[in-house]
């Protein structure tokens, strides 16, 4: 799988691109590519510029520098667009249609729509077809954002953070739908901050920070960058006393714990086990894809 | 694009857009009502109590400006402003409908809106105040004021591109009620004091409106092409400046959802 | 679930009810009940009008032909030469004459529209805005196919600062001194006045204090305009300021004054000084006087404009002062020196409405003792000429083709000029679009129906055919009345016969056609039969018979007796050449005043 995604044919792609909101540097000679078949996850804190290359992308943004190619075309252009599947982080569609008025306005934009039924059962919005949009719940509505992105039958699908406000059960379920699309051949843009999700869907992560890539690959290759270690005990000492320890890069309280990510764990542990003789369920593993987040993104200016 | 998937986007669209605002209870009612409450209360009420049908024909003319200009202000106006805010226009933006669909809807709204309340003000006009016109001046009369449809819209548009969501409510209101009140739409014209009298000459609904009393005889007598050659040029004005509030606003509200 | 097919479908059927419904209630909106559009047949641009009275501007001719070519008059006179294909109308039974000019009018909104739609086809305008005049002025000049009257215009009025004149919107620029009127005249002038009227008001004729210019400044203003060339005219409302404004120089007033009587010396005075006034004797006597009030009246409601109605229907806040009596004898009296005097309206203001109000200053000129000819020329030639309108108020050679054509014999009764058949501007037939009723003489003759009963009242008040209505002399500005119902089968009618014209009556008339006073041809019937009973009185049956010329109709007389009577009239016996076309049978009483009562029944044309 790793080799046919190496080889892969690019969908989508930005190439040096470098993009200004006034003074504001959003993208700073990003590359960006997309290949045919697979889901990848771009991730990056709030204001990274994710949404700006997605916007690039997807043509709602003009490119300053730098090129923006999808299906070797203009990412606006009209051929592109029926190819190519949106959901975007928006307040909301009109509150007035039902579901299915929505559905079928967005399936007549498209020359070969997949069949109302079909995309209803997808979105799990089986029932709603009747109800009015602004009397859905948070999370069926962002059903409907996904049935309408995927309304064309797309090739190529662009998901903006798309399980915000899902509950656990939603967002599993759109998961899975996420993972039958990529068995059927077509290709994912995820962009996301949880991630648990990238880490759960993506084949190829990209981290991107202040308008850079600072990091590609697998997300067991992210991993696996990251030197440090999590370390794990149930103390008392706060999170403030332990960030200024040796090594460490990251401390926090999840639960009854406290985290640490840290590049000398054997120094942190005996430290901690100095200053508290009541320290508890203590392990120390292997990062995960967050605590390789943030310890791409710290180093990073 | 096929002509016919084309003119299927184009039909649905208005159709989802009359659709959605029909159902807003904020924009139907106020649009639709107003022009027949201020019809019934100056039309027919006040209008017929002397012999006369002045009063009644006049300001069948002038009201019938008015309720065409309510649903292409607001639906146009405030609508858009609104879902450019929510992100509607984006989402739509990446689809293959075409960006004519979604003016061609907003202006069909308004035109069915405007036609709704033409015909129920000629209904009120004729059957409670006895208005009585010829065939050609009933079908020239709505049809120059459904022809406004399309200067207003293109105000309207001016105004959804500059300003933003809720604000656009409250500009449209600045915008909507002096305007009819100074191009003469309640009162005539010449009972204002000349100052006003001039502001008139500079709005588009003035021009409009004396258009609709020319079919009736009441205008003020200036030539049909000075009106005509003022509503064009506002209306290529007002499409300028709204393409000007698109580019600015552009890198804007990006910059917001960032 | 739905297809996008069939909701396109869906859509493209509510969008074609919604345009259907539409359609269907455009089309069923109630519309004025008249014809629409110009009588049908009337010729235009080049034609004649043969056999018909003519009043040239100065004197009725009878048996005239008038030849319009290209929208001028080509010939005029009796027994013209005429070439074989010319269209040509009949105009016996009719009076031509100039179009009208009303010599103190104000234009704006629709009002050069429905003066025109009156048969007045040039209008003087004493106080316009004066971008308004320019842009009518280059009307005048061509001959072409309008709608509206041809305005000529004092411009802006010369005033005092807040004076009269200043009040009704319109930008004027004011005089302070002598020393400006030079200036302002000039001015005036290059806007493109074609006169210069003053306003001389200080309002105490209306117990009113109105800032007013000396009169230094009249007469300042008055040589200005002479040395420009131009005209002056002065409005007056007091006979002490006439005077004064006479001996400035003034062309002419454009009031007559209420608030004294002239006297004969100094009506000589006016004579001798040549100065011609307008008495807008429509502004001086109340509007409800009834002259007026019947002409209004008698003009269908669907001819009026919106603005005339409401005009019309307006009244001098306060009402008019006392004095309509005084303008009267004035102008009796400036008649009897001999004073040039010119037909003016003063309309739109309250109580008059442009166009319409011209055949009451007619009316009024009569009264205050204007022969019929007399009067028209004060609203034709004479206008013209005093305020120097060339080419105008005359059918002669060359003159533009602005004619009227009008039911009836004005020579005899000028009260008639209301009674427009055509009016045509520049040779072109005026569409009186807020059309007439009156099908009238060129209304095609119908055939009469086979059946001879016409009415027996068993069923009300509906005939046969044709529909019954009462008639009496209010029309010609009587006061004798009349009622008509049906009772045990038979038309009763009681009414009154009122003093007040020489030859008052009232009663009931039938009209046989499918359009009021359609002629219907009843050729081959030889007789009227009706019964009838009454009061004993005297009655008469008139026939009218639009094939005639104007004049009382021909009538036969009968009495209705206590009981009831059968009678015959034979048609050979009213005096006239058709008896056999009918547009009316009148069943009226006439003279002597008085109530009566007489019951109809069992009408037949046989």
């Amino acid at each position: 799988m790793q080799a046919r995604q190496a080889h892969a044919p690019s969908l989508a792609r930005l190439s040096r691109v470098t993009h200004r909101y006034g003074p504001v540097l959003a993208l700073d000679g990003l590359d960006l590519e997309v290949r045919s078949g697979e889901v990848l996850g771009v991730l990056g804190p709030n204001g990274a510029g994710k949404t700006t290359a997605i916007s690039l992308l997807l043509g709602s943004l003009q490119v300053q520098e730098g090129v923006a190619s999808v299906f070797g075309l203009a990412p606006g252009a009209p051929e592109v667009r029926v190819r190519r599947g949106a959901m975007l982080q928006i307040s909301g569609i009109s509150a007035n249609l039902t579901v299915r008025e929505h559905v079928e306005l967005f399936r007549a934009y498209y020359p070969a729509p997949l069949s109302a039924s079909r995309l209803m059962a997808m979105a799990g919005l089986e029932g709603l077809a009747r109800r009015r949009y602004g009397k859905l719940s948070g999370g069926q509505k962002q059903r409907v954002m996904f049935a309408l992105a995927l309304a064309g039958d797309p090739e190529l699908l662009f998901l903006d953070e798309p399980t915000t406000g899902l509950d656990v059960d939603a967002r599993h379920r759109l998961w899975s739908e996420i993972r039958a699309l990529r068995e059927s051949g077509r290709t994912t843009v995820l962009t996301t901050h949880n991630l648990d999700e990238a880490d759960a869907l993506a084949d190829r992560v990209m981290v991107i920070h202040n308008g850079r890539r600072i990091a590609e690959g697998t997300p067991a290759e992210i991993k696996s960058r990251t030197a440090g270690r999590l370390v794990r005990c149930v103390t008392r000492l706060a999170p403030d006393a332990m960030a200024s320890l040796p090594g460490v890069v990251e401390a926090r309280t999840r639960g009854q714990h406290l985290e640490a990510l840290t590049t000398q764990p054997e120094v942190l542990v005996r430290e901690l086990l100095a200053r508290d003789e009541g320290l508890a369920d203590l392990t120390v593993v292997a990062a995960g894809l967050e605590e390789a987040f943030l310890a791409l993104t710290k180093d990073t200016p | 694009m096929t002509p016919g998937r084309r003119f299927r986007i184009y039909l649905l669209e208005a159709r989802f857009q009359f659709v959605e605002v029909l159902r807003e209870p904020m924009f139907a009612i106020p649009t639709l009502a107003f022009p027949l409450i201020f019809y019934l209360f100056f039309g027919v009420i006040m209008g017929t109590r002397g012999v006369s049908l002045a009063v009644p024909t006049y300001v069948l003319a002038t009201y019938g400006v008015f309720g065409v200009l309510g649903p292409a202000l607001f639906g146009f106006g405030a609508g858009l402003a609104n879902e450019r805010d929510t992100g509607v226009l984006l989402l739509k933006q990446t689809t293959p409908m075409p960006a004519g669909a979604y003016l061609f809807a907003k202006v069909m709204a308004a035109l069915i809106f405007g036609a709704v309340v033409v015909a129920a003000l000629f209904l009120m006009a004729a059957h409670a105040a006895g208005v009585a016109l010829y065939r050609w001046q009933w079908f020239a009369l709505a049809g120059v004021l459904l022809a406004g449809v399309i200067p207003f819209c293109a105000l309207g548009l001016t105004i959804g591109a500059w300003a933003r969501g809720r604000s656009a409510v409250a500009v449209v209101n600045l915008v909507f009620l002096p305007m009819a009140m100074l191009s003469g739409l309640w009162l005539p014209i010449y009972m204002f004091p000349d100052v006003m009298q001039d502001i008139a000459l500079a709005l588009p609904a003035y021009h409009h409106a004396q258009l609709a009393l020319k079919v009736i005889a009441m205008d003020a007598g200036q030539p049909v092409p000075t009106h005509l050659a003022v509503l064009v040029a506002e209306t290529l004005a007002f499409l300028a400046v709204a393409a000007l509030g698109f580019r600015r606003a552009d890198s804007f509200s990006m910059r917001r959802s960032r | 679930m739905k297809s996008a097919r069939h909701l396109v479908g869906r859509s493209l059927t509510w969008l074609a009810i919604g345009v259907v419904v539409f359609t269907g209630v455009l089309a069923t909106l109630p519309v004025p009940q008249a014809a629409e559009g110009p009588a049908r047949g009337v010729p235009e641009e080049t034609f004649a009008i043969v056999d018909v009275t003519a009043f040239d501007g100065e004197a009725f001719g009878q048996g005239w032909d008038v030849w319009v070519e290209d929208g001028r008059i080509r010939h005029a006179g009796q027994k013209l030469d005429l070439p074989e294909d010319l269209p040509r109308l009949d105009g016996r039974g009719h009076t031509l004459i100039p179009g009208l000019i009303d010599g103190h009018v104000h234009s704006f909104l629709s009002t050069l529209r429905d003066a025109l739609r009156f048969g007045v086809t040039t209008v003087l305008d004493q106080s316009t805005d004066p971008a308004f005049a320019a842009a009518q002025r280059p009307a005048r000049e061509e001959v072409a196919r309008g709608t509206e009257a041809d305005l000529f215009s004092a411009g802006m009025t010369a005033t005092a600062p807040e004076g009269h004149g200043t009040q009704y919107g319109i930008p004027v620029e004011t005089l302070t001194g002598p020393d400006e009127a030079t200036e302002w005249v000039r001015a005036r002038k290059t806007e493109g006045s074609d006169w210069i009227k003053i306003i001389y008001e200080d309002g105490s004729a209306f117990d009113m204090e109105i800032p007013s210019l000396d009169g230094e400044t009249v007469a300042a203003v008055i040589a200005a305009a002479h040395a420009e060339g131009l005209a002056a005219v002065v409005h007056v409302s007091t006979l002490e300021t006439a005077l004064e404004a006479m001996a400035f120089g003034a062309d002419g007033l454009v009031h007559v004054w209420r608030d004294e009587v002239v006297s004969e010396a100094d009506a000589r005075r006016f004579r001798e000084a040549g100065i011609f006034v307008v008495p807008t004797l429509s502004v001086m006597v109340s509007a409800d006087d009834s002259a007026l009030a019947a002409l209004v009246r008698e003009t269908d409601e669907t001819m009026l404009s919106p603005i005339q109605r409401q005009t019309l229907d307006g009244r001098f806040p306060g009402g008019l002062a006392e004095g309509g009596d005084v303008a009267m004898e004035n102008v009796r009296r400036l008649r009897a020196a001999g004073v040039r005097l010119v037909a003016g309206t003063d309309s739109p203001n309250p109580g008059t409405g442009a166009g319409i109000s011209m055949h009451g200053e007619l009316r009024l000129l009569a009264r205050a003792g204007m022969g019929n000819a007399e009067a028209l020329a004060a609203a034709t030639s004479v206008a013209a000429d005093a305020f120097g309108i060339a080419g105008r108020g005359r059918i002669a050679e060359g003159r533009l083709a602005d004619l009227v054509l009008v039911r009836g014999d004005l020579e005899r009764d000028v009260s008639r000029s209301h009674d427009i058949v055509a009016i045509w501007k520049d040779g072109y037939l005026v569409d009186r679009a807020v059309g007439s009723a009156g099908a009238g003489p060129l209304a095609e003759i119908a055939p009469a129906p086979a059946e001879t009963l016409v009415a027996d009242f068993e069923d009300g008040f509906e005939a046969r055919f044709g529909a019954w209505d009462v008639t009496t002399d209010q029309l010609t500005g009587g006061a004798s009345s009349a009622n008509a119902a049906v009772r045990d089968g038979a038309l009763v009618v009681t009414g009154e016969i009122a003093p007040g014209l020489a030859f008052p009556w009232a009663g009931v008339i039938w009209m046989p056609g499918a359009q009021p006073m359609q002629p219907v041809d009843f050729s081959g019937r030889e007789a009227i039969r009706f019964r009838t009973r009454g009061d004993g009185r005297q009655y008469s049956v008139m026939l009218i018979s639009t094939a005639e010329p104007a004049g009382p109709p021909p009538a036969v007389t009968f009495i209705a007796p206590e009981e009831w009577t059968r009678l015959e009239i034979r048609l050979e016996d009213f005096p006239t050449a058709t008896p056999e076309i009918i547009a009316g049978l009148a069943f009226v009483a006439e003279e002597p005043v008085g109530a009566y009562t007489f019951e109809v029944d069992e009408v037949e044309v046989r």
